[in-house]
């Protein structure tokens, strides 16, 4: 859309207008009895989203659950991280899910598993043990830190990532 | 499946007390980590209202769209939801409440998540109700640290909608919107209006004597325990876990 900015209803009476300066309230030019609030526009450099497929041409099946599509469109980069490549079209292929159109997509990433540790479109369920381990190293930074090291920092790349959280099988299957 | 005869938790008492509030032909949309009305849905739908239809995140089979939360969103404000259902990590007797941040907003000792989509769908969902399975004075405070959502509004700011009750584990508050305040409806099967009133952070406003909430029936409970419990299951597998 490239505006600066949209109208919203609602906001208005709650404290996100006094925490956050950059909403706005405006009489609707439209209907001067209507206050009406308006947030700035968000506009991220890199957009990064799980799909189920993806091409070579960028084209990334994924699901209807997800903004993909939208968040593809507003950022200036767009990387797909998808459970497999297809040789083909995807654009000439019947699909279930949401097609998100090459045009909008910077880069395409084989990365299996990928959603890990959440459940990815009935695909593979949520590993609710890794959610409470990460929910219990939240609790302080210490501990967060001791994650980030053990799951993010210190493994190379996704393979060894799914080695650490012993996926490496079922992703390779 | 457990015996019917069998005392309801108090899960199942909210869950009958929430379902019997759903109408037929309603919209109904229940937002994410809310088990017991996602549960109150799926019952009211095999009883009373089976043309009702039902937005339940995280339900693949209850998502009617294919444009991501962005077009139930969409949707939403447009005025199209009968009911829509939140939590509330504190609530106050003028039916503010916060799913935002407890302390202060910079440095919160607790930052929640329920803020995004709150602020504007109490604005737009016809009948918003509460449910929260802990009714106590950490939750029903005399003043939210943050109001994610008002009450009440004044004239001059669009709102089709707004809060109609809070369902807890100890009772039903309905929202008196006319005087901005919460009032007790009705208290569950085996609490007393003391029980409430000690675990209540500000003064109640309640009937005399305050009706029982409904004791759900076998069938009710039957559903619950049975196909309801299996449903709910397919997306909230850990919570369905806790309840055996």
């Amino acid at each position: 859309m490239n505006v600066p900015f949209v109208p919203v209803r609602g906001l208005l009476c709650t404290d996100y207008m006094k925490v956050r300066p950059d909403f706005r309230v405006l009489a609707n030019p439209y209907d001067p009895r209507e206050e009406i609030a308006l947030v700035p526009a968000i506009a991220p450099d890199v957009a990064v989203f799980h799909g189920i497929r993806g091409d070579r041409h960028g084209n990334v099946i994924t699901s209807g659950v997800l903004d993909a599509k939208l968040i593809a469109q507003a950022s200036r980069r767009a990387v797909a991280t998808v459970e497999e490549i297809s040789e083909g079209d995807l654009t000439r292929e019947p699909h279930t899910g949401v097609l998100v159109p090459g045009i909008h997509v910077s880069a395409v990433v084989h990365a299996p598993r990928g959603a890990h540790p959440t459940a990815f479109e009935g695909k593979y369920p949520v590993d609710a043990d890794h959610v409470r381990e990460y929910v219990k190293a939240a609790e302080s930074d210490a501990a967060f830190a001791a994650w980030l090291e053990r799951y993010v920092y210190g493994v190379p790349d996704h393979a060894a990532y799914l080695e650490r959280v012993g996926l490496a099988a079922a992703a390779a299957r | 499946m457990a015996p019917a005869a069998e005392e309801p938790t108090r899960a199942e008492v909210m869950a009958v007390a929430i379902a019997r509030r759903l109408r037929d032909g309603e919209t109904i949309a229940v937002g994410s980590v809310s088990p017991i009305p996602a549960g109150a849905c799926l019952l009211a739908k095999r009883l009373h209202a089976p043309g009702a239809r039902l937005i339940l995140l995280g339900s693949r089979a209850h998502f009617p769209f294919n444009g991501g939360v962005q077009e139930f969103y969409n949707y939403a404000v447009r005025g199209r939801l009968d009911v829509f259902f939140a939590s509330g990590a504190q609530i106050d007797g003028h039916g503010n409440f916060n799913l935002s941040v407890i302390g202060d907003y910079d440095r919160p000792t607790v930052r929640l998540p329920g803020g995004r989509a709150n602020g504007i769908l109490s604005f737009v969902a016809k009948r918003l109700i509460l449910f929260r399975t802990e009714h106590s004075r950490r939750v029903f405070v005399p003043k939210v640290d943050f109001i994610t959502s008002p009450g009440t509004t004044p004239e001059g700011i669009y709102r089709i909608g707004g809060l109609h009750a809070v369902v807890t584990d100890l009772c039903v508050f309905e929202f008196d919107r006319a005087r901005g305040r919460l009032e007790l409806g009705t208290v569950h099967p085996g609490v007393t209006l003391a029980d409430v009133e000690s675990r209540t952070g500000f003064p109640l406003h309640a009937p005399s004597p305050v009706p029982a909430s409904p004791t759900p029936t076998a069938e009710e409970l039957a559903l619950l325990r049975g196909p309801v419990r299996e449903e709910l299951g397919t997306f909230y597998p850990e919570f369905v876990k806790q309840q055996s």
